[in-house]
């Protein structure tokens, strides 16, 4: 089961892959937009992240590095 | 602790989002954050934060921000108010033992930043100091962009180290720490002007007490504090997907699959839409679903008999699905000249489904809570 899970997002991964095409340096204009960043409100995101984990009982494959507390 | 909640957050110093770092740098910026917490079990959590990042020389820079979290939290129910040998046990929900529910925590964190050409780093430290628990961590990570930066790798890692110090002068077997090595790995790929694909990847080891010291079972034939293995490993991949649908239109879609060997088992999708009608306006909505599946040594609350290895009557470990919705709003006013200046607002909506255990602490049959963030960030 969980090698089915992570063989699947892995072809996907390849499956999407297989579909680029060169972005030049000049035609990011859209990609670096506020609402195309991979955490459009990483301020929000920061705190629900830790809300999730302390509220859930599993974590992990975030953005970012999150730090432990005792609620843990 | 009392309460059953601290909300804490280190995430400034964060290893940065490559596609961010790449397309923008180090920026000296300073933002000051305020976020809300309330839900129906009686907790109430105030967290400021302030941080700056700071550009030191060419391609070096430095994050320093600090956070207080004032958390208050109404009477804990004590498993439903039994009784236990003719003693209501005070045994309370979360972390603090503290009587009179408040509880305060400061986590200062400081990280550099290095950046040269298609090469980033970030490395850092922070520490967290509550009244009952303390935590002291390192982390870091490199990025490396290829292809005009049309793919760009990530490699991080962090190692962390706690002690508990329960305020009910518990003494916690076989050790009152905690220690936790997380490797975390991520690849982003640009599809196409319009969209790209990330795919993450974290490996946690988790050694020493890792229950809450205060969580206590209580049924017809035993009262005792939660025993969980002292061991964890867990392994968890998530796949993002990012499409500009329309100018003013951008579809998040992101799906995580976790596994670790209490054989816990999570699956969570989330979709979010962003719509930015005017330059310095973006709308936002999401809708976040979470299951997980149960430890393999939960069992039904009234099975626990005193000679178990492992109790558990945290609901976390249980079988359970939670949702959430939420909609935020960045704004960049007009009114000043330079434009440098960002608000930013959310709120969600939190819920979690039915579940027996969470009656069984809280006295409800679910958690419902609300998150609110107001952020204002500068660049200067």
């Amino acid at each position: 089961m969980n090698k089915t899970i992570t063989q699947a997002l892995l072809l996907m991964s390849v499956f999407l892959l297989s579909a680029c095409t060169h972005v030049a340096p000049f035609e990011k204009e859209a990609l670096a937009s506020q609402k195309m960043l991979s955490s459009p409100m990483p301020e929000r995101g920061a705190f629900e992240g830790h809300v999730f984990q302390i509220r859930e009982g599993t974590f992990g494959a975030e953005s970012g590095f999150q730090g432990g507390c005792g609620c843990k | 602790m009392q309460v059953m909640f601290r909300i804490l957050l280190v995430f400034l110093s964060l290893i940065l989002l490559p596609l961010k770092i790449m397309a923008e740098g180090i920026k000296d910026q300073v933002i000051t954050s305020f976020d809300y917490y309330s839900d129906n079990v009686g907790v109430q959590v105030y967290s400021p934060l302030i941080g700056l990042t700071k550009r030191l020389s060419e391609h070096w820079g430095l994050n320093a921000s600090f956070r207080a979290d004032a958390i208050s939290a109404a009477s804990m129910r004590n498993a439903n108010g039994k009784v236990k040998d003719g003693v209501i046990v005070d045994a309370v929900s979360g972390a603090s033992g503290r009587l009179g529910f408040d509880d305060f925590r400061v986590a200062p964190t400081v990280s550099f930043l290095y950046e040269s050409g298609d090469f980033s780093a970030n490395f850092g430290s922070y520490y967290s100091n509550e009244v009952d628990f303390d935590a002291l961590a390192g982390f870091g990570s490199l990025t490396y962009g290829f292809n005009d930066a049309n793919t760009i790798i990530s490699l991080g890692g962090s190692y962390e180290k706690a002690k508990w110090s329960p305020t009910t002068n518990r003494i916690l077997y076989p050790t009152d720490e905690k220690t936790q090595i997380q490797g975390n790995a991520s690849i982003m790929q640009l599809i196409n002007p319009r969209s790209y694909l990330q795919l993450r990847f974290s490996y946690t080891k988790q050694d020493g007490f890792l229950a809450s010291p205060y969580h206590y079972l209580i049924n017809d034939t035993i009262a005792q504090f939660d025993r969980y293995p002292t061991l964890r490993t867990s392994y968890a991949t998530a796949l993002q997907y990012v499409n500009e649908i329309h100018d003013d239109i951008s579809l998040h879609l992101e799906y995580r699959y976790y596994t670790d060997d209490w054989d816990m088992k999570s699956h969570t999708v989330q979709g979010q839409v962003f719509y930015s009608p005017m330059d310095n306006l973006m709308l936002g909505t999401r809708l976040r679903v979470y299951n997980q599946s149960k430890a393999s040594f939960v069992k039904r609350l009234n099975d626990y008999a005193y000679d178990d290895a492992f109790i558990v009557s945290d609901y976390r470990l249980t079988d359970l699905q939670t949702q959430t919705f939420g909609l935020s709003l960045s704004y960049r006013p007009g009114f000043f000249e330079d434009e440098n200046i960002v608000i930013k607002m959310s709120y969600d909506w939190f819920e979690t489904d039915q579940n027996a255990y969470i009656e069984n602490w809280y006295g409800e049959s679910k958690i419902k809570a609300n998150i609110a963030n107001i952020a204002l960030t500068y660049d200067f």
